[in-house]
């Protein structure tokens, strides 16, 4: 249980820094909204995958 | 700045807090039983990215930008008066809490309003997930009130990056499920702790209507809506616990919720 939070805490973490390194090479005219979108899509995908498991 | 890294030294500023204090809800919880859920995270990071993609493409301008823009232009109350940054400053502070305080306590009193924000109090548990639990309509909301104080006021672009620090700094801590030192008891004279937030988030309809502010509880005490967090007061339930109310916890269900009606 105690892993599955460290596990919990470092892929919440990891997925906002790779979304923010991305967004910085990214072209900044659709950069701040590309890095929310990945962020809104990752976050988005990984909750649904895991609200089906759970059910 | 540009808009970009505002963005991105946002979504670090706020990946690296987030990080570091849910290392604390792991070493020093408040509740020892309840635990960070990788679940209940996910979905509140996701609603919080929506909230601020919809405020990027929706509004004109990002609240920081509009305060230099304010500045340069010589908008605003405090750019017209030409006040020094020593005053300025502090005035920020205090006008952007004041709004947050005012905002607040309308989301709870406008029946629309309070469709977007019951979603952040139909949560049964308090921690850092909640601190992020916010309907995207509702984050628009926030930064359109931020946006409009920051152009009429011509707050400095100071003040508004350190009110902004603030306010997530102290989201986090008064939501988080962290132990809070019992010599800190005497902070909430002047500021909200973690266990005067927790009162208004309390199942009874009651306690919903008190302590509204975010930094300061000044506005409610001068308001008459501040209880203050006494020790030995048994902790209540957290949530609605209503019957009426149907937010499940997933995550299309509480996008949809306030296609539900107006319910208390």
């Amino acid at each position: 249980m105690k892993n599955a939070f460290r596990i919990a805490i470092l892929s919440t973490s990891s997925v906002l820094v790779a979304t923010t390194a991305s967004a910085s090479v990214a072209v900044p005219e659709i950069g701040g909204a590309g890095s929310l979108a990945a962020l809104v899509i990752v976050g988005g995908i990984a909750a649904v995958i895991l609200e089906r498991r759970r059910r | 700045m540009t808009e970009l890294s505002e963005i991105v030294t946002s979504l670090g500023f706020l990946g690296a807090l987030l990080a570091l204090f849910l290392i604390g809800e792991f070493r020093t919880p408040h509740r020892a039983e309840q635990r960070p859920d990788l679940l209940r995270m996910l979905q509140s990071v996701t609603l919080f990215a929506l909230g601020a993609l919809l405020a990027r493409l929706v509004l004109p301008v990002t609240v920081v930008a509009a305060s230099i823009f304010a500045q340069h232009s010589g908008w605003g109350v405090l750019n017209l008066l030409d006040a020094p940054l020593v005053l300025a400053v502090p005035l920020t502070l205090l006008a952007m809490d004041l709004t947050n305080f005012l905002r607040h306590w309308v989301q709870h009193n406008v029946p629309l309003l309070w469709r977007l924000h019951r979603l952040h109090h139909s949560d049964t548990q308090i921690d850092l997930a909640t601190a992020l639990r916010f309907h995207p309509l509702e984050a628009l909301f926030t930064s359109l009130c931020h946006l409009t104080m920051v152009v009429l006021l011509g707050l400095p672009f100071e003040g508004v990056v350190l009110y902004l620090v603030a306010e997530v700094l102290f989201d986090f801590w008064e939501h988080g499920n962290l132990r809070t030192p019992r010599r800190l008891a005497g902070l909430q004279d002047w500021i909200v702790t973690p266990p005067v937030h927790r009162i208004h988030h309390e199942a009874h309809a009651a306690h919903r209507s008190v302590n509204y502010g975010t930094l300061f509880t000044a506005w409610d005490r001068l308001a008459g809506t501040f209880v203050a967090a006494v020790p030995t007061r048994p902790e209540g339930r957290y949530g609605l616990h209503d019957p009426t109310i149907q937010v499940t916890n997933e995550l299309g269900s509480m996008l949809a919720d306030p296609l539900r009606g107006d319910q208390s």
